[in-house]
């Protein structure tokens, strides 16, 4: 199946005071239609970045090389492309749905702004349609919400309003980074239900970009796990959760308490932290913090490869074992 | 008997905003010992930061009372109150925020001593902050620099080893570990266990991480808007939750399994209430599943079950009866 999106080569750089600073490096995926794809990662490991880039959104001291292929035409390559596409095609939901709205625009104005910017509605038959979203995304009170100000709601509030405005365009696929980051867990979990619902009713395509294990869990059927700028492991979400092969997939799944674990006593962890600048490293970046490392991976940096049979791949010399079925 | 350390009964705090009073806390009680841990768990909104500033006398007065080892916390003159600010410290969320900028990690870290211990010379000084930052798990190296060239895991080292060189009693952590990284975070975990244990410390730790505060505190006080819904051992809080809204509290939590995960039904609580327009009766009612119209009248009491627990729910038994 031709993928939707489709990164190939993709590095991001920022131009700082202290020089060039790498913030993605040679990452390369593909989100199929209809699945979600879910990007794990720390801060810094360049989850966001990856997909920042892919839109054209780089702060202005960035800079994107490589391959963002949509609907068969290279993003980064074409700037008429990218703005045909971001927005209309490509949904994007932040972390904070505060700054990501208007603040002295009601609620109505901003969701009817889609319709006529993207589709070229009259405003009433746009009032209309972003009434229907709001309900469909279960906005309490939706008629009312449409005259009041982001300030008026509450954050799960203003997340469905981002949602909605989103999914008013009618895109083919949306992207959420840490959507429920900001948010409690009652209603996170209400958020991720919201997503779930979406997903089934409408094929939508998605990509979730969240450092929360359980977030991932949720959503994604397929995950890619990001490291020091790089992709270091790609695989089924089943996989991923039951048998991660990167020993850094396996160490960050380790070091999430679960609640419905039995376990007591210290925490486990990874030792040491991530690597500042990440171009630099000669080895796996992942080498200092490894409990299996060995004198060739401070040397010779693990190329992403094949799992065989269970369809993913991971970048590592020494991978954990594949687990007895 | 020993009296606890620290002793909160009936805590109150109101703000006064622009749109009126706020009443951040009502009715809170509960009591530490040394060597203890207590988690205030609750969503934004619910006053466990305010818990915080109250017990460390960082608010000019409280309703109902604050004892610092059988002394009024709020009627101290200010030469004892001097006393027990050297033994009641804080961890707070946003480790380099938390530190000055303008000075280097010893004289952070010796900063408590020199306000706290003058008797000590300048070499005990230099000695005791060295020897905390190695506990602590910093390098010496890092001794001449400054905040801004440390990692947010390395900052909240630096912070701990701030709150306990003057060897204080009582540890406040006030979500100490939401601006870290997962990777990151088991470890001050860990730290803050072993000194606990190390030093005796009381600590009491505020989080709305459920998943780690059942790893490490012995007691549990869950809060919404203001209240505390349910008082009770950790091992009991977590296999047999009581009140609707710790229930709702633990299904919400994602687990990180995919099987698992979508096997369970979502929760539908609805919108959190606000603090400011607290509703009558009992507080969670608008969005708990089991609420009956006596919940919406009549505000549930905090009633000791007997078994060491307390539950404020009309309805508890009822609906522990029925699961």
């Amino acid at each position: 199946m031709q993928p939707l999106l489709e990164l190939a080569g993709l590095d991001v750089r920022f131009t700082t005071r202290e020089g060039e600073v790498s913030a993605v490096l040679a990452v390369s995926l593909e989100v199929r239609p209809g699945e979600c794809l879910g990007v794990m990662g720390e801060s810094g490991s360049g989850k966001s970045q990856t997909f920042l880039a892919a839109l054209g959104l780089l702060a202005r001291n960035g800079r994107a090389c490589g391959v963002a292929r949509f609907g068969g035409e290279d993003l980064l390559a074409s700037p008429e492309a990218m703005r045909r596409v971001r927005g209309a095609r490509i949904g994007m939901i932040f972390q904070d749905p505060m700054t990501a709205l208007t603040p002295h625009l009601t609620i109505g104005e901003q969701l009817c702004e889609v319709l006529e910017i993207h589709r070229s509605l009259e405003r009433r038959e746009a009032r209309a349609q972003a009434l229907t979203m709001l309900q469909r995304v279960h906005m309490s009170d939706a008629a009312a919400r449409l005259d009041q100000y982001p300030h008026e709601l509450s954050g799960g509030m203003r997340q469905r309003v981002m949602v909605a405005m989103t999914l008013l365009a009618g895109p083919e696929l949306v992207i959420a980074d840490e959507p429920t980051t900001a948010l409690d867990v009652t209603v996170q979990a209400e958020i991720l239900a919201l997503f779930r619902e979406l997903r089934r009713v409408s094929q939508l395509s998605l990509v979730v970009i969240s450092h929360d294990a359980g977030v991932i869990a949720e959503l994604a059927d397929r995950v890619a796990v990001m490291y020091a700028g790089r992709i270091v492991e790609e695989a089924s979400a089943q996989s991923i959760f039951q048998n991660p092969r990167h020993p850094y997939t396996q160490g960050l799944l380790a070091a999430v308490p679960r609640i419905d674990d039995r376990l007591a006593g210290p925490l486990a962890t990874i030792p040491g932290q991530p690597p500042v600048r990440i171009e630099s490293l000669p080895g796996c970046s992942f080498a200092d913090r490894c409990p299996r490392v060995s004198d060739r991976c401070r040397t010779e940096r693990p190329c992403l490869r094949s799992d065989g049979a269970a369809g993913g791949q991971f970048a590592c010399h020494h991978p954990v074992p594949v687990a007895a079925p | 008997m020993n009296s606890p350390l620290i002793d909160v009964q009936r805590l109150g705090v109101r703000f006064r905003t622009r749109k009126g009073w706020l009443q951040a806390l009502r009715e809170v009680s509960f009591s530490v010992n040394a060597n203890e841990t207590i988690a205030i768990v609750g969503e934004s909104g619910s006053g466990k930061s305010t818990i915080a500033r109250a017990i460390l006398r960082l608010l000019p007065a409280v309703d109902g009372a604050v004892h610092w080892q059988g002394q009024d916390l709020y009627a101290l003159p200010p030469a004892r109150l001097r006393a027990a600010r050297r033994d009641l410290q804080i961890v707070f969320q946003d480790p380099l925020a938390s530190l000055d900028p303008r000075l280097n990690v010893e004289e952070i870290v010796r900063e408590p001593l020199e306000v706290f211990q003058r008797d000590l010379s300048a070499d005990e000084r230099s000695a005791l902050v060295a020897r905390v930052l190695e506990r602590v798990g910093l390098n010496p190296t890092a001794l001449a620099g400054y905040p801004h060239e440390f990692s947010g895991g390395q900052c909240q080292r630096i912070a701990i080893a701030r709150a306990i060189v003057g060897s204080p009693k009582l540890l406040v952590c006030d979500e100490p570990l939401s601006a870290l990284d997962v990777s990151i975070q088991g470890q001050i975990v860990n730290l803050l266990a072993e000194l606990r244990r190390e030093l005796g410390l009381a600590l009491i730790f505020i989080s709305h991480n459920l998943a780690v505060v059942r790893r490490i505190a012995g007691s549990v006080l869950v809060l919404y808007l203001g209240r505390v819904m349910e008082h009770a051992a950790s091992a009991d809080l977590f296999a047999t939750p009581r009140h609707p809204y710790t229930r709702a509290l633990l299904a919400s939590i994602p687990v990180p399994d995919p099987q698992r995960a979508r096997r369970d039904a979502p929760v539908a609580l609805g919108e959190p209430g606000s603090a400011l327009h607290p509703p009558p009766g009992c507080v969670f009612h608008v969005r708990c599943p089991f609420a009956v119209e006596r919940c919406r009248r009549e505000v549930p009491v905090l009633e000791s079950s007997g078994d060491g627990r307390s539950v404020a729910c009309h309805r508890w038994r009822e609906i522990s009866a029925g699961t």
